[in-house]
């Protein structure tokens, strides 16, 4: 069932997952912004709008004032925002207590670890979003294990100084009991400045199908394969903070119900951290905050239902 | 019994081929058969079909479903202009070259750890397969070659398996060919049924008065079933070719091929009253065969005892077709999970490319075809279905007629004829037995039943 609409207020929005936002400025017409203020009253969805960095009218902030929301934002407007977007660059400008979304490239992460890291101490959460998961591969394994091994040193350390940091990578598969994954196109949905719907805006920016618009209807064909359920690979699989991004999904295997190899990996990767995370806090508190995570002898869940 | 459906599931499973075919309205029947001569154990002869590993005699899949189907789209090019022919980009220019075969054949053969099956399939098809004689006995003559210079595990069990129009089936090149692979041999022959039938659609290329083809193929199929005995047949019907069913199953028979395989097209061509009418000629069919007692030395594959029960959702949960455990290549050095993914046979969506003979293939797009499940891709009305044992669905089919580029929605196009087929099967089933039982010949037939109905385990 649907639950969040995301609005692009603007091509250039600031990207806060896997893909790039266009550079050209393109806002979201005034009259697409007050139907999709409407359709979230009548649909009873929670609004996220995601910002651009530079200045919209006046009269947009009235339509946007008019429904409660959540504001993504870009660095420039992080007074504002519930959850502000920073590129690499803009680490060190971390806002205090903050709920930040990380841009970073595998390769920074697997070089720089360190200045992410630096995050943790300030934000009261991090997710990290690498800007290029396709370029992972099995040989990039080890390094990747052995940074998020780093973090997970900085996290503990902030656990051990009573700063409770989360890090949507290694901390949520500690604390989740079930699946919380994206759900582009089953619970959220959202809204480009061309007034169509897409299951998230990676689609849009990507040129794929749109799902309806907002001048006529949503209409998600075929809409129970975003679900869980209807994921053969997913529904099998325990690894409950990964993202299971559906776009990622529809690059790497053309269907949007059946994850790539390397995501499975490295959602696996993070799981395994996190276990060995999860063992040390409960040494650290005499307790392991959430369920115990079993260990696992694969990294691919398809490999088990090929068995 | 599981077993057992699988195996008749992937008989209805590879029909796409010939179910577009017959689209537009006729009866096609696909010859098949073949000779196999396991060459460590020469035990017995069976014959193969082609598409589906169904041996004839013992109804097991060939190699228990162990072999690796690999598939050269040799041409799309044929001398006859069938008009309901569903390959709407044949043409003369895409034939699959010697080294585009060959890059294939390499790719294949150095990569054992990835294609671990016991056992292979080199299927040829077309167009018309037999245009390119040449180049598939090289390819032929490679693959034995470097099969043995590999010391491959295949090189004991491996099989060359052909579709073919039958027009040329008895040209010298073609008969050289057969003679030296013998016993790693299928063939496959179409044809439409009765000569009025096959006449109607099967005809010749070219200007001027329409030609029908019957004549050139049926002169061919003594010499198929001298030198495959053991040949079956797979009809395909659509709409217009309802009418026809009776008379071309027992047609076939008379031609001596005592094995009709035969389904509906799975494309959504069916019309008010098409159920019934499917009934009515079931139902007669049923009465010649067992009338006739047809059924002690002959089969049609429409009347199989397991069609018509309700399926568990977990243990008979398994993919009805093969795509994405064969592996197809064309012209372009394409890699395809199967024939029906490929351009020339989609009509509304893109090809599914798995990779080429240059980078190999993208296991990630194999993902999703070797996850896929039946409950996952079907409607609620098939989960929950009365008579879903038996109902088949084409891959192929699904993703072409899907809502979005999907393989994971099933196309239900059938369901009024299997419905039909179910009721028709009931009447053939209860008839038979009571038959039986009245002439007390109800154990001598359980132990000498046709084979290919028979449970594999
Ligand atoms: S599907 Fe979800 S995880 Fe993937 S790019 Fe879109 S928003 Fe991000
Ligand atoms: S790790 Fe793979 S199988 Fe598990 S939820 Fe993520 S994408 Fe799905
Ligand atoms: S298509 Fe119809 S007959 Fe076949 S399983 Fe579904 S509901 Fe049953």
């Amino acid at each position: 069932m649907l639950k969040y609409l995301t609005v692009l207020l603007d091509d250039t929005s600031v990207s806060f997952c896997h893909y790039s936002e266009r550079n050209r400025i393109n806002p979201i017409t005034l009259d697409y912004l007050r139907k999709a203020v409407r359709f979230a009253m009548l649909e009873n969805l929670n609004v996220q709008f995601v910002w651009p960095a530079h200045q919209l009218p006046e009269e947009y902030k009235d339509v946007i004032a008019s429904i409660d929301h959540t504001n993504i934002a870009p660095l420039s407007l992080t007074e504002d925002a519930d959850i502000t977007v920073l590129s690499m660059t803009e680490f060190h400008q971390c806002p205090d207590n903050a709920n930040v979304v990380a841009r970073i490239t595998l390769q920074e992460l697997i070089e720089g670890a360190d200045i992410l890291a630096s995050l943790f101490s300030k934000a009261n959460r991090v997710n990290i979003v690498i800007t290029n998961p396709d370029d992972f591969h099995d040989n990039d394994i080890e390094a990747y294990r052995s940074a998020l091994t780093k973090l997970s040193e900085t996290i503990y350390n902030e656990w051990a100084s009573g700063h409770d940091i989360q890090v949507n990578l290694l901390t949520d598969r500690m604390l989740l009991t079930e699946m919380n994954n994206c759900n582009a196109g089953h619970e959220s949905i959202t809204l480009a400045p061309d007034g169509r719907f897409y299951a998230c805006p990676a689609f849009y920016y990507g040129n794929d199908k749109c799902l309806g618009s907002i001048d006529e209807e949503l209409d998600i064909k075929n809409q129970q394969l975003f679900s869980l359920d209807y994921s053969p690979i997913c529904r099998k699989c325990d690894a409950w903070h990964c993202r299971r991004c559906v776009w990622l999904n529809k690059k790497y295997t053309f269907e949007v119900n059946t994850p790539g190899h390397e995501q499975c990996v490295m959602s696996h990767i993070e799981r395994q951290v996190a276990r060995e995370l999860s063992l040390r806090i409960k040494n650290l508190h005499g307790f392991t905050p959430g369920e115990e995570i079993k260990e696992l002898d694969y990294l691919d869940p398809f490999d088990i239902l090929q068995k | 019994m599981a077993v057992r459906m699988a195996v008749l599931d992937l008989v209805a499973g590879h029909a796409h081929m010939d179910a577009k075919t017959a689209v537009q309205g006729h009866v096609m029947v696909l010859v098949r058969g073949g000779v196999w001569v396991p060459a460590k154990e020469v035990v017995q002869v069976v014959a193969v079909d082609i598409a589906t590993n169904l041996t004839k005699q013992t109804g097991r899949s060939w190699q228990h479903g162990l072999a690796k189907n690999v598939t050269f789209i040799v041409t799309k090019d044929c001398q006859l202009a069938c008009k309901y022919c569903y390959l709407v980009g044949k043409n003369d220019k895409e034939r699959l070259t010697w080294e585009v075969a060959k890059s294939a054949i390499d790719y294949i053969l150095s990569r054992e750890s990835i294609f671990t099956e016991s056992s292979v399939i080199w299927d040829f098809i077309g167009g018309e397969p037999f245009l390119e004689i040449e180049l598939i006995d090289r390819i032929c003559d490679y693959i034995k070659t470097e099969m043995y210079r590999l010391n491959h595990h295949w090189f004991n069990s491996y099989r060359f398996s052909f579709s073919t129009n039958g027009i040329n089936y008895d040209s010298p090149k073609v008969q050289e060919f057969i003679s030296k692979n013998r016993q790693h041999l299928s063939i496959g022959i179409t044809i439409d049924g009765t000569k009025r039938k096959h006449d109607l659609n099967r005809i010749w290329k070219g200007d001027g008065p329409e030609r029908g083809s019957y004549n050139d193929v049926v002169r061919n199929i003594p010499l198929w079933l001298q030198q495959f005995p053991d040949g079956g047949t797979k009809v395909t019907i659509s709409s217009a070719d309802i009418a026809y069913i009776k008379e071309s199953v027992l047609h076939l028979y008379e031609l001596g091929i005592k094995e009709v395989n035969i389904n509906v097209v799975f494309e959504d061509v069916w019309k008010e009253g098409d159920d019934a009418l499917f009934e009515q000629q079931l139902l007669e069919l049923a009465d010649e065969i067992i009338d006739k007692d047809y059924y002690y030395g002959h089969a049609c594959s429409f009347f199989a005892e397991y069609i018509g029960k309700p399926l568990d959702s977990v243990k008979d949960n398994g993919n009805w077709c093969g795509a994405g455990r064969m592996l197809a290549v064309d012209a372009a050095g394409n890699f395809y999970p199967c024939t029906r993914f490929a351009a020339y046979s989609l009509r509304d969506k893109k090809p599914i490319i798995i990779g080429n003979v240059r980078d190999g293939i993208d296991f990630n797009k194999l993902r999703p075809f070797l996850t896929l499940d039946r409950i996952t891709q079907s409607p609620q009305k098939c989960r929950e279905c009365e008579v879903a044992s038996g109902c088949a669905w084409c891959q192929g089919e699904n993703y072409d007629a899907a809502d979005t580029d999907t393989i994971f929605q099933r196309s239900t196009a059938i369901c009024k004829m299997h419905k039909a087929r179910v009721r028709a099967n009931n009447y053939y089933w209860n008839k038979l037995f009571r038959k039986l039982e009245m002439e007390g010949k109800r154990d001598e037939f359980e132990s000498n039943r046709p084979k290919h109905n028979s449970p594999i385990c």
